[in-house]
């Protein structure tokens, strides 16, 4: 049976540590810093493969977007529409400065003129720590990887003397970019180069259905496998590529507004992650500290109640008990209270950063619609064209077909997008 | 494959830029008009050479569907289908194929002009490259300056901030490196106002805050992404910039010693920057940062 004097002791064991604990606002982070695995040498044609990188999803609920949730959890949506739209440009970079890859570009959607296709979910971003989901598929289905990438940011990474080109961030770049070439090292030759194939049959098949379809089979998980490949001096193959090669140019126009916006708000974004970082630990120390000072000034009272009503004589243990547990608590709201002075300092710095960030991506955004819109009605001329050449070259006539999503616009991009989790 | 595709895009720009250039009804109509394939009709093929598509091989009889005595001025700029001698789809201005070709060197053309806009603008990745060398370059050049005083001194920052981001304005310049660089020092002590804002108040005014490395809430005092003078900010007398006599470029105000003996590495640096700066709101904040390190008072 436990004695007084045990109760006693337990509770001292309790409450000491945790006021101990409590006084202490400093915290050690742990990260790990990944380097970007770069090609020795360059790649050989066969082992290039064209990267397409979907923006991101900003990881905001549709139509919360003044949601207190996302105040309470300092998501600013205007920021993570930024984001969606920088980090897949920072990781385009990183796959290119890697030297692993072919042409890489961000891409507003899904598009089948790329060989492998990433995509990305921002479940975290605070300058502190980032939560990544990211997914890559290549052009056969076949799903490269599917994970979660997380990281706590370094101060050092913010350092203005650290390499140039390197986003705070980067260490969870690279590591998607290692993991990215981790599986493409694990494929044969052929096997990129039936993806490669399927892409570009894919394609074609987007264009002009008749032509490709007949190339390319669904095995049962859906995933494309290759019949048969075309006469390497078809005609119109070499029209597909011709229209591909417009796809091309039109990522790279596209890509030339994405990159506008990476440089246009690379500083603010830094600047905002910083002080969003600093402010980040600032207040997660001072809410742990006012948790565990509340916590100690409560048992503490508690301590106090139970010596009492166990028979404990000594009037100042009871005192002291009471009167450390009412401390405790009052620190525990005064660190509460200085805990908001940080909250409010994480939400004036995103509402600043917001309101920085907002027209650019408002700009980029309608620069991207009106090149794709155009691109659209493009594909839509050059598909019904293919067509009448088709019928022509072979005689075989082909019904009008019903509206169809352009390669640059298409629907896919749902499709990849309801893969990721 | 990727290196013919990366010539043939090459092609692409350098025809897209020869059309731009040429000032005659070969221009097509701005980007959206999806009727121009329909004029193609009429403007007759002229026979142009084509260029070869990647993976195709050949660079085939492509019939340029463009405005007749643009020939040489589009080489290049029309797909060149290959589609090989007899093709039935080629060489007639109505079939198909003509229309079909014409109709993805419009394309070719319109987002060349997009391309062509844009590099002349000064906006996209050719611009972003120039801002991050000369951040780069700025980064090294005050790097001593930063490194070597600390937060106390790094009030030197701020005002090559100002250099930026006014250069950036002027068109000169390029906000992404140097203005961007910098100017984070007076976006943090703005607290809200842009890295550019802040750069280019920090130019004028002086409104200036410490290049300290955490930006707390006590440093923000500044605010000059509000562009007023910084009253008491955490540099004292950033306001004081303005309108201080600080001569013109390549000359000392009157209050700067000509001797430089004394000098240590960051009001040397400071003063080779204010001497080499034109921009005399960026001067007169940059003499203000020599005299507070030198200790020299104000006249």
């Amino acid at each position: 049976m436990t004695t007084v004097p045990g109760i006693r002791s337990l509770l001292l064991a309790l409450v000491l540590p945790g006021v101990i604990a409590g006084c202490s606002v400093s915290r050690t982070i742990d990260y790990e810093e990944t380097d970007l695995v770069r090609a020795a040498g360059e790649l050989p044609d066969t082992e290039r493969l064209d990267v397409g990188i979907i923006l991101f999803d900003a990881g905001v609920e549709a139509g919360s977007e003044t949601d207190e949730k996302n105040e309470k959890k300092f998501i600013f949506p205007e920021v993570r529409q930024a984001e969606a739209r920088y980090m897949p440009y920072q990781l385009k970079t990183t796959l290119e400065a890697s030297g692993q890859w072919g042409s890489v570009w961000v891409v507003p959607e899904r598009s089948d003129a790329v060989d492998l296709t990433v995509w990305g979910r921002i479940d975290q971003s605070d300058g502190l720590d980032v939560v990544l989901r990211v997914g890559a598929w290549d052009a056969t289905g076949r799903e490269w990887l599917n994970k979660k990438y997380a990281t706590t940011v370094p101060e050092k990474a913010y350092s203005k003397y650290r390499e140039a080109g390197q986003d705070p961030y980067q260490s969870l770049y690279n590591e998607i970019a290692n993991d990215l070439l981790k599986f493409r090292k694990g494929l044969s030759g052929k096997e990129l180069a039936t993806v490669r194939n399927i892409a570009e049959l894919r394609y074609g098949a987007t264009l002009l259905p008749a032509a490709f379809v007949e190339t390319l089979e669904q095995d049962k998980s859906g995933n494309y496998r290759l019949k048969r490949l075309p006469a390497a001096d078809d005609p119109m193959v070499a029209r597909m590529r011709a229209v591909r090669e417009r796809e091309y140019a039109l990522a790279d126009t596209l890509n030339e507004y994405y990159a506008n916006l990476y440089y246009e708000i690379g500083k603010p974004y830094e600047d905002w992650r910083k002080m969003s970082r600093e402010e980040m630990i600032r207040y997660q120390d001072l809410r742990r500290s006012a948790f565990i000072r509340g916590t100690a000034g409560a048992l503490a009272l508690l301590a106090a109640v139970l010596y009492e009503g166990g028979g404990g004589d000594n009037t100042a243990v009871t005192m002291a008990g009471i009167y450390g547990g009412f401390e405790g608590i009052k620190s525990a709201l005064e660190k509460r209270a200085e805990s908001n002075v940080s909250r409010d300092a994480i939400k004036e710095a995103g509402a600043g950063f917001s309101a920085e960030a907002e027209p650019l991506v408002v700009e980029v955004e309608g620069q991207t619609r009106r090149l794709t819109g155009t691109a659209e009605a493009r594909y839509q001329e050059w598909r019904r064209l293919l067509r009448e050449i088709y019928r022509a070259e072979t005689g075989i006539p082909l019904p009008e077909p019903p509206a169809a999503p352009s390669p640059a616009a298409g629907t896919p991009a749902q499709e990849s997008a309801a893969a990721v989790p | 494959m990727r290196v013919h595709r990366t010539v043939y895009r090459v092609t692409l720009l350098a025809a897209a830029l020869g059309l731009a250039a040429c000032s005659n009804s070969a221009m097509q109509p701005p980007a959206g008009t999806t009727g121009s394939a329909g004029s193609s009709g009429s403007s007759g093929s002229s026979g142009s050479s084509g260029s070869g598509l990647p993976g195709g091989g050949t660079s085939g009889s492509g019939s340029s569907s463009g405005s007749s005595g643009q020939a040489s001025g589009q080489q290049g700029s029309q797909a060149g289908v290959p589609a090989g001698a007899g093709s039935p789809v080629s060489g007639s201005a109505g079939d198909p194929g003509a229309v079909f070709d014409k109709s993805l060197g419009d394309y070719d053309g319109e987002l060349g002009r997009e391309r062509e806009a844009m590099a002349k603008s000064g906006q996209g990745s050719g611009r972003a490259a120039e801002g991050r060398e000369a951040g780069d370059s700025t980064s090294v050049r005050t790097a001593g300056v930063a490194g070597s005083t600390g937060p106390d001194v790094g009030v030197s920052v701020p005002g090559m901030g100002g250099m930026g981001s006014v250069g950036g304005i002027g068109g000169i310049g390029s906000p992404g490196g140097v203005g961007g660089e910098q100017g984070g020092a007076g976006s943090r002590t703005g607290k809200g106002g842009s890295g550019g804002e802040a750069g280019q108040q920090a130019g004028g005014d002086g409104g200036v805050g410490p290049d300290g490395e955490p930006g707390t809430p006590d440093d923000t005092g500044a605010g000059s992404g509000s562009g007023a003078p910084a009253p008491d900010g955490a540099v004292g007398d950033g306001a004081a910039g303005a309108g201080a006599p600080g001569g013109t470029a390549g000359t000392l105000p009157p209050d700067i010693p000509v001797d430089s003996s004394g000098e240590d590495q960051v009001a040397r640096q400071l003063r080779e920057a204010a001497m080499a700066e034109k921009d005399p709101a960026i001067r007169d904040a940059l003499w203000d940062e020599y005299r507070k390190i030198m200790g020299i008072r104000k006249k």
